[in-house]
């Protein structure tokens, strides 16, 4: 069936490989529409609390994410000197003329206002009012901002020695461009001596991540291509060995990232990471299938070209199959317990990946390797037993035979240091560790928040219930106590509100005076002091504060570290303090901004990493008791990737190294990858017992085990390990690290799949290594069917002189009383196969009981799931005037549903018998025909009796379904051995056979029967066993209420 | 809760104990579009352990893990409310569930039988709309799209089977409180008709529903005798319960208009017959509620309700005359017997068509499911395909459209018409 289907695959070769290219060039495609995501709010779902509340507010008090160009000058004036300054002014100026720069909101000491106190009140005016061309001017400037302590720390750093511009972009998406424009501005800008540039900020992270991702890509691919074609060349030392799995991973990567595109869905920073993943899987199975193409052309020189690729494929279809669907579990474990969209997208289109990557090898690599010709390959056959690969892992394999229990010890002993590990993990991520320390936006960053009050901000949102609420006193003072609170860490930079305003605007009126910096009590002045404000100034210069109706505040936090685990404590903190002071009614505040939205989404990387390991593990394992029906083998499978992962626990505690955006995915990967080793391991094994070896032998079969899985699992680590370790060159840190960890992962669950599976294999033994594919071939079950073949030859021989002259009708008496036992329990396996080959099977258990002259016959579907505990239960009346009663147990409806009996003809669930053939069970209703003997024809070696059977009317044709019957009843037992039927226009329907006919306590009992539709090409074949005419049958099996409650 | 359902799942998936276990599992993922486009992604994964101690006593388990995608069928943290709490689904993440649907142990007294524990029990005759099957309450997160026996919600019960020679009969306690589940304000499925008309303009409070939850006084009771004669499947049944829809009082007041959702008790009264006649199958149903707590027009000093009593019926012929085909056809009818001016129509009629056949020795299966609302004229047109690529795996096409008003049960949904297709993997 699989040969036939992998000989069709050559023979239509040309076929297949247009269908493969074709596909390749269709997803290729459509890859210019691919689009790319690098906001870091593409790790958020959409509908998250914090990213919802964090847009109101961003709507509200019309924050946007900025652009951050620092300008420092050293010596004693620091910025504060007049070339400086109007550095400062010219790039402001610059800015805002720059596409997607909001002109509206780009602030800098050019830009911004003074709150000075008048003769009549108070001035808002231009810290530029005196154009600083002077020294003096730059210094007044200087005292200015000093006096003003809204600005220090957020505008200008304390020491005065640098100031920033802070330019907010329009469109986030086109941050990239806009990044790039505002770098060549201040590249292409002439600095005065001492002054140097620096260019940071959200929008600049997100901008710069875009090319950084597509320069690092650009390095990477080809750089993982080129060491995987010399991995293969190393392996095969052919041309086609090393070029035709290529062109899978190609397949495979355009396949995969083209039908990413079409669904739009984005390529985020992780997304990276995918390709290099594919490469190292479409490689593997590659790997597997010329290694078993070579050995076939190596153990038969004279063998044809497609007859070894058939043999190959035939051989490695079965294992890369497995390995397929239990990686592409892991994957969807991925998809399934990840929170961020990324993540989940990322699961899915590498389990997406897989399944092209096995289709490509499964179809377009035989019809590709039958286009070379066949060479043997000296290479692998003259050195499959002494080159290095193959040398290292017998040597391998002799170890752990001499050692299995050492191996377990070591194993244990890594189990423990991994869980002692994985409870001392950290979970932490900081956006801008994305880029190499190097970076210039990395440095600039850095640069300052040493300076300033920090590249990260918190929003805390107050909200009063009604307009103007904040005109209050109490509310002023409860926000000022909270600042203070705030700035009491460590991490924070400053913190910038409305009160600092206007605490600024009474100092103003009180001649500046350094003690009137303080709130007023009196709701009235304050409305005061905003109108005088609004009456010398722009009324939106406090947008970012307040919102219009004064209902609403924002205290903006300056964070210098936004590392989570420094921002869990803060976040802690000021949430405790919310509620303990701001629960007044009337009185709200909230925490929002981006460093919130970056918490919440570090903190959801923790709990999603630890629940994708548990879910992927689940899966695998799942998919693994499916693949090999075991658990234990199932378990098994899973013991080395399940240490590996723990082993990288152990490793990332010793070295430092943090659950974060890169390396969270790591586990899901690694096991959907290093299972694949266990499963070549533990298929083999079985392969090897099926072949030949036998219980005992556990240890010379793991022997042989290692020159050809092992050196074929060893080039797969390479394949895989390499292409992990790519990424290690990556300049992207997690991708850098999510690299690194997962080529540790996946060579320890490599190492550990063969040492610690074969180890335990000899230790324990376990059963389904040894268990055959099911059949009844044992010594003892064949003796006993020769004695009991011959037994029935005997018995024939002296019958057969007594039934020559009987006559037809006396003969089907003879058949319909035949004795078929009061009662019978039995199973009966159902397979079900259509012209194609393809196969269903049932598995059901039966019962069938006399109740008087009424029969009464039920059955139970115990497999598959889908049909599982489907009850069919009949009632069939000796009075044939009365209807049988049928009834059929839906479990899906959980409803005993009566059904229609006349139809005799319908064929029974599917099958080629119709109800009145499973009813009758080989004892046709007299009434119903009339016999013809027309002859005798020896069956199975039996001379029978041909009876052709005529219905008595068109009617009971009709209901039968038959226009004839043709049988051959054997004289012996009374039993049609092969049976002809016609349609009721005479046409060749379906033909029945009765075989492995033999008494069962002392009942002549088929064991299956045959039937084939010859005009549709279907084909059943019923299969019973555990047939028991001996153990009564209670009379509530045939109750409808057991149909519900089945077996 | 949750340290409890983590035990049980662990208890159920064997870890506990060993012995004669069987585990059976169903892998399933289903998707569909709107006119508007994606409309969800569902991906299931079943696990049914059943254990034998002895010929006797038998412990049954099924857990179901779900993750539905995107959040719109019960968007956020859906608190399921209407449930008792132990009934209720753990929600992992907005998206994904794990959901303990069974448990139950049995014990097989020769002439009796007990079942106990969180269970799902069938009552009546009828397909795709429900009349005697009340005992479990429906989760109408996909309105009555998802097949019932994923939708209904299994209660934890006591249900205690005798049997004589004249027939069985079924004895059920129900306590646990839990009332048809419906999804909340911005879902996918959220059910907004048919429902009186309120006064333009007056503001609305709507408060919270009360769901009763004592223990012996809120409980439900249920006996149903069964008996086979003459070719008739007869049952007879009653249930004292609580209906699980929520009655809703309207208290007008000068400052608005309050709604309050109550839970209402009713005895209920039921009968079943099917029997076959040749080609034809005659299923039937008949119900009397005694207490029926219907909307009404201007009736301020009873809040908007009236109590009724309702007769319901459903009569259904099934019809297998031509092979690989199977033809129903049902028709339901509730009519309310006391006189009052009723938001309802007094006499409301479905009718349903559903037609069958299977090709290739049943391995394709294709459906169409037609439910009719007479009074109305809003329907559901239902078509299915359903291939067997192996033994465990089955591959479905669907359509789902909906027509009619929109202020109608089916026409709401004019907008959810659906296209789809699932991937189901028996284990």
């Amino acid at each position: 069936m699989i040969k036939t289907i992998f000989q069709q695959v050559l023979k239509f070769r040309i076929l297949f490989l247009i269908a493969g290219t074709s596909g390749i060039i269709v997803a290729g495609s459509f890859l210019p529409t691919l689009t790319r995501d690098t906001t870091s709010d593409a790790f958020i779902p959409e509908d998250n609390p914090a990213r919802v509340y964090r847009e109101q507010v961003k709507e509200t008090f019309g924050l946007a994410d900025p652009i951050v160009i620092a300008v420092f000058q050293e010596g004693e004036h620091g910025v504060f000197t007049p070339d400086a300054l109007q550095l400062v002014e010219t790039l402001t100026l610059k800015l805002q003329d720059l596409p997607n720069i909001d002109p509206e909101r780009v602030v800098s000491l050019a830009t911004e206002k003074n709150i000075v106190g008048r003769e009549f009140g108070m001035n808002v005016e231009p810290f530029y009012e005196n154009y600083p061309d002077t020294q003096e001017a730059a210094q007044a400037i200087w005292e200015a901002v000093g006096d003003f302590p809204l600005y220090l720390g957020s505008l200008v750093a304390r020491d005065g020695s640098a100031t920033l511009i802070v330019a907010e972009v329009l469109n986030e998406q086109e941050s990239e461009s806009t990044y790039a424009a505002v770098t060549q501005l201040a590249n292409q800008t002439i600095l005065p001596n001492g002054v140097s540039l620096h260019v940071a900020g959200e929008a600049s992270i997100t901008g710069y991540m875009g090319t950084y991702i597509d320069s690092d890509a650009q390095k990477l691919n080809p750089l993982a291509g080129v060491i995987i074609t010399i991995i293969l060349f190393l392996a095969f030392r052919t041309l086609a060995g090393a070029l035709l799995p290529n062109l899978i991973v190609v397949a495979t990567v355009v396949g995969t990232v083209g039908i990413m595109a079409a669904s739009g869905v984005s390529f985020f920073v992780i997304t990276n990471g995918m390709p290099v993943v594919l490469i190292g899987i479409a490689v593997a199975d590659s790997i597997h299938i010329f290694t078993a193409y070579y050995e076939s052309l190596g153990k038969h020189p004279d063998i044809e070209n497609n007859d070894a690729i058939v043999e190959a494929m035939c051989e490695m279809w079965r294992p890369i199959t497995l390995t397929s669907l239990t990686t592409i579990a892991g994957f969807m474990g991925m998809y399934i317990s990840s929170v961020q969209p990324p993540m989940q997208f990322m699961g899915l289109f590498t389990a997406l990946g897989v399944a092209i990557a096995w289709a490509y090898s499964m179809l377009f690599l035989p019809a590709a390797m039958s286009l070379f010709r066949a060479k043997p390959n000296s290479y692998v056959a003259r050195t499959k037993a002494n080159d290095f690969a193959s040398r290292l892992m017998s040597r391998l394999g002799t170890m752990v035979i001499k050692k299995p229990g050492l191996i377990v010890y070591l194993a244990a002993s890594l189990v423990l240091a991994g869980i002692f590990g994985a409870m001392n993990i950290k979970v932490d991520d900081r956006r801008i560790d994305v880029f190499n320390k190097k970076e210039p936006v990395y440095q600039a960053d850095k640069i300052i928040n040493e300076h300033f009050d920090g590249t990260s901000v918190f929003d805390i949102v107050i909200e009063t219930d009604k307009v103007e609420g904040l005109f209050n006193p109490e509310y002023l003072k409860k926000m000022e106590a909270f600042q203070t609170e705030i700035e009491r860490h460590a991490i924070v930079g400053g913190t910038t509100s409305i009160v600092d305003y206007l605490k600024q605007m009474n100092r103003s009126l009180n001649e500046g005076k350094p003690e009137e910096y303080r709130l007023v009590d009196d709701e009235l002045l304050i409305a005061q002091l905003f109108l005088l404000y609004t009456a010398s100034a722009d009324p939106t210069d406090f947008e970012e504060e307040v919102d219009y109706d004064y209902q609403k505040a924002n205290i903006r936090v300056g964070i210098k570290d936004s590392s989570y685990r420094k921002i869990k404590p803060v976040i802690a903190a000021l949430n405790l303090y919310i509620e303990e002071t701001f629960n007044e009614p009337g009185l709200k505040a909230t925490l929002s901004g981006r460093a919130m939205v970056t918490y919440e989404w570090v903190d959801s990387v923790g709990v999603s990493h630890f629940n994708s390991v548990l879910v992927s593990l689940g899966l695998v394992l799942l998919m693994a008791c499916v693949v090999f029906r075991s658990v234990v083998a199932g378990l098994l499978s899973l013991a080395p990737v399940a240490i590996s992962i723990l082993f990288v626990y152990a490793v990332m505690v010793v070295f430092g190294i943090d659950i974060g955006i890169g390396t969270s995915m790591f586990a899901s990967v690694a096991i959907g990858l290093g299972v694949d080793f266990a499963i070549h391991t533990i298929d083999r094994a079985r392969t090897l017992f099926e072949e030949g070896y036998t219980k005992g032998e556990e240890s010379r079969l793991i022997h042989s085990l290692f020159p050809s899985t092992g050196r074929a699992l060893f080039f797969n680590l390479l394949a895989i390990a390499c292409g992990f370790g790519v990424l290690i060159s990556s300049d992207v840190v997690p991708l850098m690290r999510f690299g690194a960890i997962v080529a540790l992962s996946v060579g320890t669950a490599f190492i550990f799949s063969l040492t610690l599976l074969p180890a335990l294999i000899i230790l324990l033994k376990p059963g389904f290594i040894y268990r055959q594919k099911k059949s009844d071939g044992l010594p003892g079950n064949a003796v006993a069917g020769l004695m009991v073949l011959a037994s029935i030859g005997l018995s024939g021989l002296s019958k057969q002189m007594q039934a020559d002259d009987l006559s037809a009708l006396e003969i089907m008496t003879r058949v319909v009383t035949r004795n078929d036992g009061a009662y019978v329990s039995r199973n009966l396996k159902m397979e079900l196969i259509d012209r194609r080959g393809k196969t269903r099977i049932r598995e059901t258990r039966g019962f069938r009981k006399y109740f008087g002259q009424d029969k009464r016959t039920v059955l139970f579907y115990i497999s598959p799931a889908n049909v599982k505990d489907t009850g069919f239960l009949t009632y069939d009346y000796k009075d044939t005037n009365l209807d049988d009663d049928q009834w059929l147990y839906l479990p899906a409806a959980r409803k005993i549903r009566r059904i229609s009996s006349s139809d005799r003809g319908d064929y029974f669930l599917g099958t080629d018998l119709s109800y009145e053939d499973i009813k009758n069970e080989n004892k046709p209703n007299l009434a119903d025909y009339t016999y013809a003997i027309t002859g005798d024809e020896v069956i199975d070696g039996v001379k029978c009796f041909v009876l052709e059977a005529t219905p008595v009317s068109d009617k009971v044709a009709r209901e039968l379904g038959y226009g004839r019957v043709v049988s051959r009843i054997d004289p012996n037992i009374w039993m049609a051995r092969k049976s002809e039927f016609w349609d009721i226009k005479g046409n060749p329907l379906k033909f029945v056979l009765n075989k492995d006919i033999r008494q069962v306590d002392g009942i002549w009992t088929s064991h299956e029967i045959y039937a084939e539709n010859l005009k549709t090409g279907h084909k059943t074949r019923f299969s019973f066993s555990e047939i028991d005419y001996l153990t009564p049958v209670n009379d509530s099996w045939f109750e409808t209420r057991q149909l519900k409650r089945g077996l | 809760m949750r340290g409890f359902f983590t035990l049980v799942f662990l208890f159920s998936t064997g870890i506990l104990h060993a012995g004669e276990l069987e585990t059976t599992g169903i892998i399933a993922t289903d998707h569909s579009w709107s006119k508007d486009g994606y409309q969800k992604s569902k991906f299931t994964a079943l696990i049914e352990n059943a254990q034998n101690f002895g010929a006797n006593v038998s412990f049954t388990s099924i857990v179901r893990a779900q993750f539905i995608g995107p959040d719109s069928l019960e968007p956020g943290q859906f608190q399921q409310p209407s449930l008792a709490p132990l009934s209720r689904r753990l929600n992992i993440s907005n998206s994904l569930e794990l959901e303990l649907r069974e448990l139950y142990l049995d014990i097989d007294l020769r002439k009796a039988h007990l079942r106990l524990g969180k269970q799902q029990i069938v009552w009546g005759q009828t397909d795709g709309l429900k009349l005697l099957d009340l005992i479990n309450p429906q989760d109408f997160r996909e309105f009555i799209l998802e097949d019932f026996d994923n939708s209904r919600i299994p209660t934890w019960m006591v249900n205690f089977e005798m049997f004589f020679d004249e027939g069985d009969l079924q004895l059920l306690w129900i306590p646990d409180t839990s009332m048809h589940s419906l999804p909340g304000p911005g879902s996918t499925y959220e059910i907004t008709a048919p429902f009186a008309s309120l006064p333009p303009g007056a503001p609305i409070q709507v408060n919270p529903v009360d769901r009763p939850n004592r223990l012996i006084k809120d409980s439900d009771v249920g006996l149903r005798f069964t008996l086979f004669r003459a070719g008739w499947d007869i049952t007879l049944n009653y249930l004292y319960h609580y209906d699980d829809f929520p009655v809703v009082h309207a208290l007008l007041q000068p400052s608005g208009i309050t709604l309050m959702p109550k839970y209402e008790r009713t005895h209920t009264f039921g009968a079943s017959a099917s029997n076959a006649f040749g080609e034809f199958v005659l299923r039937s149903e008949f119900v009397i509620n005694t207490d029926k707590y219907v909307n009404v027009l201007d009736s301020p000093n009873t809040q908007g309700i009236y109590k009724s009593s309702e007769l319901a019926y459903a009569l259904g012929v099934d019809w297998s005359g031509l092979t690989d085909t199977f033809v129903s056809v049902q028709v339901f009818q509730s009519r309310l017997l006391d006189e009052a001016r009723y938001t309802r129509d007094k006499t409301d009629t479905n009718i349903t068509l559903l037609l069958r056949r299977n090709f290739l020795n049943e391995s394709l299966s294709t459906q169409i499911l037609w439910l009719y609302h007479l009074n109305k004229h809003d329907n559901l047109l239902r078509i299915g395909a359903t291939y067997e690529l192996t033994s465990t795996l089955q591959i479905s096409v669907y359509g789902d459209i909906f027509s009619g008003g929109a202020d109608e049960l089916f026409g709401q949904f004019g907008s959810r018409d659906q296209i789809g297709f699932k991937l189901q993997l028996g284990i």
